[in-house]
Order: C-alpha cells, then structure tokens, then sequence
C-alpha cells in the first residue's frame, strides 16, 4: 500500500508547492473587491489549467491554481457501503466546523469528498511549506482514521452479534 | 558582516507589501500591508532599534500596493487598491508631508507606480487595463492623467526607459509591451530609440508569454528590457541595434516564478519572488544564462541519528516528512533562506545593493561584494 501512497503524495506536494505561487490580486471586474478568482471564475486568464492527480479511480486529488487562490479537492478513498457513510459523516463534521481549519471549504467540489481554499491572504500569514505539510498530513491521516472506524464498527458489531446470538 | 542583512520591521503576520528608499538612502518608506505608509530614519544603522518612526501616513482607505520616492524631486507617490493615488511633498519648516490627491480616472485598483527617472512623471499599473500617466500642469496646480489603453487585462507592473518617454508594461493578459509616453509639453525632443516615433499612447512594441508578466524592468542605460513570465522564465531583449523586429532570449529555470526584478548593472539582473532567494542571471559571450541563487544551503550535516537503533530511525523517518524546504542541519522550522515568504518588492540601493522585502515582514539589504559572486561577471 505505502508503494503507491508515498509517490501520489509526493505528486500532491510538488503540484502544491507550484501552484500555490499566488499573489495579492484585487478583481479586475468588480470596484473595490479582492475575492479568490478560482471561486469567481471572472476573467479566463487568471486560471491555471486544473491538474488531477488520481491514486486510485476513487481515490485522486484536483488542484486548481489561479492568480490569487488555489483550491485543492480531495476524493478520499471510499471502497464500500461502509466506507461510504463514514466518509460522508466524518468530513461533515469536519465541515461544519470549516473555520477552525481556516483553509477549510464549507462545502466541497462536486465529484469530492473535501475541499480546501488557499488565498494569497493566508500565505501571507502562514508559511507555505507549512501549509502545504498540513494537506499531505490531512491526506495521510485521514485514510487511517476511515479504516480505523471501519474496524470499530466491525469490532463492535461482532461482539453484539455474539452476544445476541448467546440467547438462543 | 557575510550574508544578507535582515531587518524585522514588521510583524511577521502582517508583513510588508512594498517599500522605498530616498535618494542618500537615510530614510525608508514602508507599508505594513495596510493602508498607512511609515517612514523610518537613520536606516542607514545596522540595528533596526535605531531607526527612527518619523512619520505615520495614512490618507488611503485601502492596502498600499505600490511606494516610488523620487530622487531628483524628493517627492513620494503612493498608490492603493482603493484606485487613488497620493503624492507626498514634505515641508520642511513644519517638518510634515503634505498629500496631494491624484485623479488617476481608474476605477479599479491601482497595482504599481513608478517615477519616470526625471521625476515628472508617474506611471499607474492599474486593474481596470489601463495605464494612466501623470504629470503636474502648473496653470491647474492639478495632477493631470492621460491614459494608456490596449491592455486586455490587469496591468501588473510598469517601469521607465531612462529617456522617460518609453514605458514598459507587464500585464496578466501574458503580454509585455512598450508604449510611447512622450509628453509634448513636457518632452521637448522626442527620443524613441530605434522604433518608428509614436505618439503617446501607441504601442511600439509586444511580446508574448507563457503566463502573467509579473515584472519588467529595464537596464540602467535602456539597452536591454527583462521580463519574467509566471511560468518560471525570464527574458532578455536587447534593443540596442534593433527596434520593432527585436527578439527575446528567452531562459527558463527550474525554481518558482519570479515576482520582481531589477538590472544591477548592463551585464546582471537579478529575480526575487516565490522562490524566497533572489536568482542571479549575467550576461556572457553567448548570452544571458542563469548563475545561481544568491542565498546557498548550508551544507547538510551527515545524520549520525541512523545508528542508534530502530526508535531514533523511525524517528528521523517522520521528522523527515515534515521538513521539506527546511534546513535540515538544524531541527528548527526555520527556513533555510533569510526570507520565509515571497519577496514582492525589490529596490536599488546603489553599485551591486539592492533591498527586497516580502510578506515574512522583513527588510533584507543585499550587498554583492559579500555573497562570494564573481564580481568581474557582474560588471558593476
């Protein structure tokens, strides 16, 4: 497993570590505004092409780079009914609580599981190798945590049909 | 003292967004990534304790993208996301700066400004695709624009041929171009260097590029024009012998895009920006080529942590995926260059020193003479 994972993060973070060159970049459309161009979609030339790194066909990874934002959607690993409900939970609460992470989307990109917004206002307060750390400890942990669950429910549900099964 | 020089005049959280120096370089204008302007004194001490907070400016409503601080007039012009600028004359006997309001005629923000090198006058980049150029008509007591259009995005930097009648633009649409800013009343004899004489406003010259033109600048005597490309490249025209048919050498590199640049002498430019260490180029027998960054990694100690056991291994494993792009001689999170964020200002400060300072709230002067380059190549 570690074979395939070690050289798709180290796609993810080359890829980050490119795209995430954005600058302070105030709207060219509307007075007075700065807002993230990868979420306005205003102007196409302030958009980089958008770059797809795929592990799996469930699991991959979309970055889109623009001038002054970069969003990053994860697809996380979702291999059955399980898995499923589990992801679903999980990155909803994570969600839910968007600003603690700062980076954090409300909502993610169609197609994904979880998404990230970076501006050029929050690298100007973090570090970017720092930043780009946390996305791949994200991506690293947040697979063990699934499958962790996993054996729980597993665990758990094998323990109450025993002892379900003890009455009869 | 080898090495760069850094000065932490800002919180690190705020950061600076662009700086200048006056012409003795005693003095100092920065903006804290905000909308007031500093400007500190006795700059020229070693201990940033010891600069003095002279003045707190702040006529602007937005974040200041862009200081100039003439040389030959004294006089600062400010500009702001806000589509204002500002020009600041000092009174010496009240020992203030007086602003002066600028009706530049954009409505979106401005990006950059630059002095034209006679000090009459300015040049706007600005987000609404246009340049507008000012310069003071006495009879009004007004600073008036005209305007340079045929951008078809935001324009991201400006710069001044030495005759102060061409300007160079940079623009997001992946264009670098060269105008015509002659002023009549203002220019007397027209100098167009080799092109065709235009009036102002007309386009002289146009290359593409592969991404947004983050910075232009030209060579302290006009010959040559560098432009950097977001994607990673830099180009050199030599515009001595030629005019319209000019052609760039164009040099691609492998570290991240440079944000903004300046020519130390005609044979060396330097690159600041993503890549947090300014990239040296000269100009040899066969051309410009890429010489090396100016801040170079410290030589990696040879880790002793791999024989003590399987623990300190599986240590030094996961320390590992933690700090790359860091110095990995010491355990610290500190970065192995002396800027921790991307530089977006670099200034001349004279023969081989420049200063750069970047959102990381530092002030970093550079002097060549201690970086052990090869000074004979740079041809100061």
């Amino acid at each position: 497993m570690a074979n395939t994972l070690r050289p798709y993060l180290d796609c993810v973070r080359s890829t980050l570590d490119g795209g995430l060159c954005v600058r302070n970049f105030p709207s060219q459309t509307v007075e007075r505004h700065n807002k993230p161009e990868v979420e306005i979609r205003g102007s196409k030339e302030l958009l980089l092409n958008p770059i797809t790194i795929c592990r799996t066909e469930t699991e991959r990874c979309l970055i889109e780079p623009s001038v002054n934002s970069v969003r990053v959607s994860i697809a996380i690993k979702q291999a059955d009914e399980i898995e499923e409900i589990l992801c679903h939970k999980f990155t909803r609460f994570l969600m839910q609580r968007s600003e603690q992470f700062i980076i954090m989307r409300r909502k993610p990109t169609e197609g994904y599981s979880i998404s990230f917004l970076i501006t050029h206002a929050h690298l100007e307060k973090m570090w970017r190798h720092k930043l780009v750390d946390f996305i791949i400890h994200f991506m690293e942990e947040v697979d063990k945590e699934i499958s962790g669950m996993k054996i729980a429910i597993n665990a758990r549900a094998r323990i109450v049909a025993s002892e379900f099964m003890k009455k009869f | 003292m080898p090495g760069p020089t850094a000065f932490d005049l800002v919180d690190p959280v705020k950061g600076i967004s662009c700086h200048a120096w006056n012409k003795d370089r005693s003095m100092c204008a920065v903006c804290p990534n905000d909308n007031t302007m500093i400007i500190y004194g006795n700059c020229t001490d070693p201990d940033v304790k010891k600069w003095t907070r002279l003045h707190v400016l702040g006529e602007h409503d937005l974040l200041i993208s862009a200081i100039d601080w003439s040389p030959v007039t004294n006089l600062i012009v400010t500009c702001s996301h806000d589509r204002n600028a500002f020009v600041w004359t000092y009174n010496s006997t009240e020992k203030t700066w007086k602003p002066s309001l600028v009706i530049l005629r954009i409505d979106r923000a401005a990006l950059d400004v630059k002095w034209s090198p006679d000090g009459k006058k300015f040049a706007v980049a600005s987000g609404a695709k246009c340049v507008p150029v000012c310069y003071f008509e006495k009879e009004h007591d007004w600073w008036v624009s005209k305007m340079i259009k045929k951008h078809k995005s935001t324009v991201l930097r400006v710069s001044w041929h030495p005759n102060s009648q061409m300007l160079a633009t940079g623009s997001s649409d992946f264009k670098c171009r060269i105008f015509s800013a002659f002023v009549r009343d203002l220019d007397l004899h027209q100098d167009s260097l080799n092109f065709q004489p235009k009036a102002f406003g007309e386009e002289c010259w146009d290359c593409g590029a592969y991404g947004w033109v983050d910075s232009v600048s030209w060579s302290p005597n006009g010959s040559t024009l560098g432009f950097t490309g977001h994607d990673s490249s830099v180009q050199f025209v030599d515009f001595t012998t030629e005019g319209e048919s000019a052609t760039p050498q164009s040099i691609r590199f492998r570290e991240l895009p440079i944000d903004t640049g300046l020519f130390l002498s005609e044979k060396c430019y330097v690159g600041c920006g993503h890549d947090m260490n300014p990239l040296l180029f000269c100009k040899g027998a066969s051309g410009w080529e890429f010489v090396r960054k100016l801040e170079e990694k410290k030589e990696a100690k040879a880790a002793p942590a791999a024989q003590k056991g399987s623990v300190a291994a599986a240590r030094a494993l996961f320390q590992n995926k933690t700090n790359k792009g860091q110095d990995s001689s010491d355990k610290s999170d500190k970065l192995a260059t002396t800027h921790e964020s991307f530089i977006s200002c670099v200034q001349h400060m004279g023969p081989g020193l420049f200063s750069t300072s970047g959102t990381d709230g530092k002030l970093v002067k550079w002097s060549m003479d201690t970086l052990s380059v090869d000074m004979a190549a740079l041809g100061l």
